[in-house]
């Protein structure tokens, strides 16, 4: 799947450091801790789906930078949106600021309103690439992609 | 001193991070907000929807323009660059709702009290009219808002959304529910038929915010 940055401001590039290809901020050495870092993606949920599993990989290579609220989150498209706030329905775990545990996979099964209704929300994917400092390498943390596991029934199409 | 209301949106999944983090706020920052005129600044946070209602003297311009470029607050927004995703117009203004109504009526009132906000979605086709029935309230209405323990209860709109922020005494759901009792509330709720789309959750809740930082 393919994350986008959100904001402009946030740029980014597609390494190979670490093997494969994942999408890293770019905007080391300049101001960059005005920028969100927020990645969203479009998952292509088909209605009436039932998501069972989400799964995110991603990398953290450096005890600078974390991998954070990757998550599936969805929000209601009425008129009634107003008080429909996003929903966060499945998130994964931080990699921790500290902590450098390399590529991984983080899934999680915990799912708040799994059947897709695409008649009343919208749906995304949504990772934070963030960091202190301006200094460190680009590509120390990144997001490869995501992965929702669903199940359907012929009578949903 | 003037009245005003801001709303700013966060990103999915940092609530408990914005929180945390209003929580803990730095002292050097309240002092800031203090120098700048704001007064009553009180968070309300609902899901990812946060508003601030605040009290500024002069006005809200002026407070914020000595505010802005003060240093714990422009520290404070660097802080946040990773939580807040939307807090501004195009044009670099806060995203202000503007007063509908306004009624401190009553003698003051000792005691418990707790600050509120309630939101409901209006048909933005049709603002002039809830506007206009907000600007000349029905004296009955302003009585029962007194007598049912409201003070210094604002609404302020921005399009479809409606915001009003109250001081409940004791409390806000006592005080609902005294209003609740006055003929008069059921006559104003028919008044805005049509024109309010949405004024409960799904399940027929009254739709509010929890207070998430307050300064006097």
């Amino acid at each position: 799947m393919n994350f986008h940055a959100i904001a402009s401001t946030t740029t980014y590039a597609l390494t190979a450091a670490g093997g494969g290809r994942s999408m890293v901020r770019a905007e080391v050495g300049a101001d960059e801790s005005w920028y969100d870092g927020f990645f969203l993606c479009d998952p292509g949920l088909p209605h009436g789906a039932e998501v069972t599993k989400v799964q995110f990989t991603i990398r953290d290579v450096t005890d600078q930078a974390e991998v954070r609220y990757c998550a599936l989150v969805r929000t209601g498209l009425s008129a009634l949106s107003a008080i429909q706030e996003p929903t966060v329905m499945a998130q994964v775990p931080s990699t921790g600021r500290v902590a450098k545990p390399g590529v991984v996979r983080r899934s999680t099964t915990s799912i708040t309103g799994a059947i897709i209704d695409n008649q009343k929300f919208g749906y995304t994917l949504q990772c934070q690439l963030d960091w202190d400092e301006a200094t460190i390498a680009a590509d120390g943390a990144g997001i490869y992609g995501a992965n929702v596991t669903y199940r359907i029934d012929s009578a949903d199409g | 001193m003037e009245r005003a209301l801001f709303y700013l949106r966060i990103f999915p999944g940092t609530e408990a991070e914005y929180d945390r983090r209003h929580a803990e706020i730095w002292p050097e920052l309240v002092q800031e907000i203090r120098e700048s005129g704001i007064r009553n600044f009180t968070g309300f946070r609902r899901g990812t929807d946060v508003w601030y209602y605040g009290e500024y003297e002069p006005d809200a311009a002026t407070a914020f323009a000595e505010h802005g470029p003060k240093p714990a607050n422009q520290r404070w927004n660097r802080y946040f660059r990773d939580v807040i995703a939307h807090i501004t117009t195009d044009s670099g203004e806060l995203m202000y709702h503007d007063e509908v109504f306004h009624t401190n009526a009553g003698p003051a009132l000792e005691g418990p009290m707790q600050r509120g906000l309630l939101t409901l979605v209006i048909d933005p086709e049709r603002a002039a009219e809830y506007e206009a029935l907000h600007a000349e309230p029905w004296p009955d209405l302003i009585e029962a808002i007194a007598a049912s323990g409201f003070r210094n209860y604002s609404g302020f709109r921005r399009g479809a959304s409606v915001v009003y922020y109250g001081e409940y005494h004791p409390d806000m759901p006592t005080v609902l529910g005294r209003m609740a009792k006055h003929d008069v509330n059921a006559r104003w709720g028919k008044a805005f038929e049509g024109i309010i789309t949405t004024i409960t959750t799904p399940d027929g809740s009254l739709i509010t915010a929890d207070v998430i930082y307050h300064q006097d």
